[in-house]
């Protein structure tokens, strides 16, 4: 059979798979809101565990990672290292905002902070960050899957037929089965790319050079060895400072957690125990990225002066004299990680964009039944908005989410004060997340201004915490009984849970 | 004679009868350890009196994870990893620096499964 025919029929086989996992557990949900958003607050330990892992691990750490360690060499560390510190404060936020989910029928983040500062504002303005943060980055993902399909079908399947084809499954599967749909495709899609990581990781160095360490050391003796000298290079080839290294790894760590669509998966959990178990196993995913950024490695000294970083990976598979299967194989690894990010993202963005915004606006509020229709609607709606980003308009949006990650950041303290300081309020909270949310745009946008150079979601923490600390002081404290609907929702805190 | 009744090792009945006078005297006491306290909290339908159980070692365990928590995050930025950023000696076939991170990445997972052990230790709890 032609190489062509063999990888197209892996990559059919695969969508086919998502496509039925993702559909069948919509048998079993409600027709409801809570159905659609939280999965009937259903969600077991394997699901949610691949619903947090894959969820994050998106076509950047598919493309990216390697892309980084190829051109950045020890920079691509960092994404390791903030997974680890991002991940600790779900522990403790998850199951504080799961009981309350449980008790209020929350299943967004927006409407917990909304009704703890009793803001309807805070809700919209959360709704439009969101949804301004997710447009571009699922236009990343689409971007990303049809690249790659492009590349590996050495041009066959256009950019737009790529991007088509993939998001027409998660378009389905997010429309019928909401986020249960989600998680029992991100599961298979999950395992999928851990499997082929993993052989891909170590299969390649080995091949290349003999084994991982032959690699390392053919890398130093070739005149590589300041890349591997940590913080690693900066993106246009100097040395990475150490201010500017930690600094991003301690925005993204703090970002982490309150990622709206990652945040809102504490509501899908079945238990506060099931949720804390998928958050402490998270680190085995962040151990998935160690084979690929050595894929990424194991090109800097066999394929040098690859312009394109971030096609490295499909780059040295076309040298390679692989098999068809392991091409597609491969192909439909890329896919998941790109659709297993899409799916999460495109049903959040709905989900908070009428849950929180549109719903939020409307004079009264819509019956359940309308709601979860208008949430659907808006599903095809920014899967549509998303597509004509990634494959018609032809605008730099790179730029636009690399600013993101030091915006959502700024929702962190407001989460923080919510469930720990009794003295925030709510005009503390509006001015901390906006005063931060300006100061990030400013720092990014003129980062000449800044003092030391650094990620500008620090500077956007540092405005954020100060408002938020002294707005409060200067304003009457909340009334006693919301702070303490929210305060008392530890593990301790038992007899006011009892249901 | 004595009779001592102890009850979910919480409360003890102190029964004691005399032969002699045949009074007796029944002494209630509570074992409490500093671990535990009673609380009360207002509900809807009057008062509800309950025990918390661990807030103690509950406390504790925390901090030790802070600690943990914190020290990891000072060694994969700086200054912790400044001291471990070199490329040499290759750890495992993985440069020190990788091998550095990985090595915090697992320490980490430690941390969390022990902490998650820890609160999932006392049936009473979700």
């Amino acid at each position: 059979m032609e190489t062509g025919t063999i990888i197209l029929i892996v990559v059919g086989l695969y969508l086919l798979i998502s496509l039925l996992t993702g559909i069948i557990p919509s048998l079993n949900i409600s027709k409801s809101v809570s159905g659609f958003v939280a999965g009937d607050r259903s969600m077991n330990v394997v699901i949610l565990y691949f619903v947090i892992g894959a969820s994050i691990f998106s076509s950047f750490a598919f493309l990216g990672g390697p892309g980084w360690a190829y051109s950045r060499g020890a920079a691509a560390f960092y994404i390791i290292a903030y997974g680890v510190i991002g991940i600790v404060p779900l522990y403790f936020f998850g199951p504080r905002a799961w009981r309350l989910g449980k008790r209020y029928g929350y299943v967004t983040q927006a409407e917990l902070i909304a009704d703890r500062f009793d803001s309807k504002f805070l809700s919209i303005m959360l709704a439009i960050l969101s949804v301004a943060v997710f447009i571009p980055y699922l236009t990343l993902q689409m971007r990303g899957a049809a690249f790659v399909l492009n590349v590996i079908s050495e041009g066959m399947i256009p950019e737009w037929a790529g991007a088509a084809v993939t998001y027409a499954v998660v378009l389905v599967y997010v429309y019928f089965s909401g986020v249960m749909g989600v998680g029992w495709s991100n599961a298979f899609q999950g395992m999928f790319m851990m499997v082929l990581a993993w052989i891909l990781g170590l299969y390649l160095p080995n091949a290349l050079y003999g084994g991982v360490g032959n690699m390392f050391q053919e890398i130093m003796a070739t005149g590589h060895q300041a890349m591997l000298q940590a913080p690693g290079l900066a993106a246009d080839g100097s040395t990475w400072s150490w201010w500017g290294y930690s600094s991003a790894v301690i925005v993204s760590a703090v970002g982490f957690s309150v990622w709206p669509h990652f945040f809102m998966r504490s509501f899908a959990a079945k238990s506060p125990k099931t949720l804390r178990l998928s958050v402490v196993l998270y680190p085995t995913f962040l151990l998935f990225l160690v084979p690929i950024l050595l894929i990424g490695f194991s090109a800097i000294v066999m394929f040098p002066g690859v312009e394109q970083a971030d096609s490295i990976l499909p780059y040295v598979l076309m040298q390679l004299d692989l098999p068809a299967v392991v091409i597609g194989l491969f192909c439909a690894g890329a896919l998941a990680a790109s659709m297993s990010s899409g799916d999460a993202i495109l049903h959040s963005a709905a989900s908070v964009g009428v849950r929180d915004g549109i719903s939020k606006m409307l004079p009264a509020p819509p019956s359940d039944k309308n709601e979860r229709l208008m949430i659907q609607i808006l599903v095809l709606v920014i899967g549509l908005i998303a597509y004509l980003f990634a494959v018609v308009v032809d605008i730099s949006i790179v730029a636009l989410l690399l600013g993101s990650y030091g915006g959502v950041a700024q929702i962190f303290p407001i989460i923080f004060v919510m469930f720990y300081w009794s003295r925030a309020t709510k005009a503390g909270a509006i001015s901390g997340l906006m005063g931060g949310i300006i100061a990030n745009t400013i720092f990014l946008i003129f980062p000449e201004w800044q003092p030391i150079a650094m990620h500008e979601g620090v500077y956007g923490l540092i405005a954020n915490i100060i408002l938020l600390v002294g707005v409060s002081y200067a304003t009457n404290p909340d009334p006693k009984e919301t702070v303490d609907k929210f305060m008392n929702t530890g593990l301790l805190d038992k007899s006011k849970n009892a249901d | 004679m004595i009779l001592h009744v102890k009850i979910k090792s919480i409360v003890s009945l102190h029964i004691k009868i005399d032969p002699y006078t045949i009074f007796v005297f029944i002494k209630c006491e509570t074992n409490l350890s500093k671990d535990m306290r009673i609380n009360r909290t207002k509900t809807d339908n009057g008062s509800r009196t309950w025990l918390q159980v661990g807030s103690k070692k509950y406390r504790l365990n925390r901090i030790i994870f802070s600690i943990v928590m914190i020290l990891a995050t000072l060694s994969v930025i700086w200054p912790g990893y400044a001291l471990f950023s070199s490329a040499t000696p290759l750890i495992l076939g993985l440069p020190l620096s990788f091998a550095w991170i990985i090595l915090w990445v697992i320490i980490g997972f430690a941390a969390m499964l022990a902490l998650y052990f820890s609160d999932n230790k006392d049936p009473e709890t979700d």
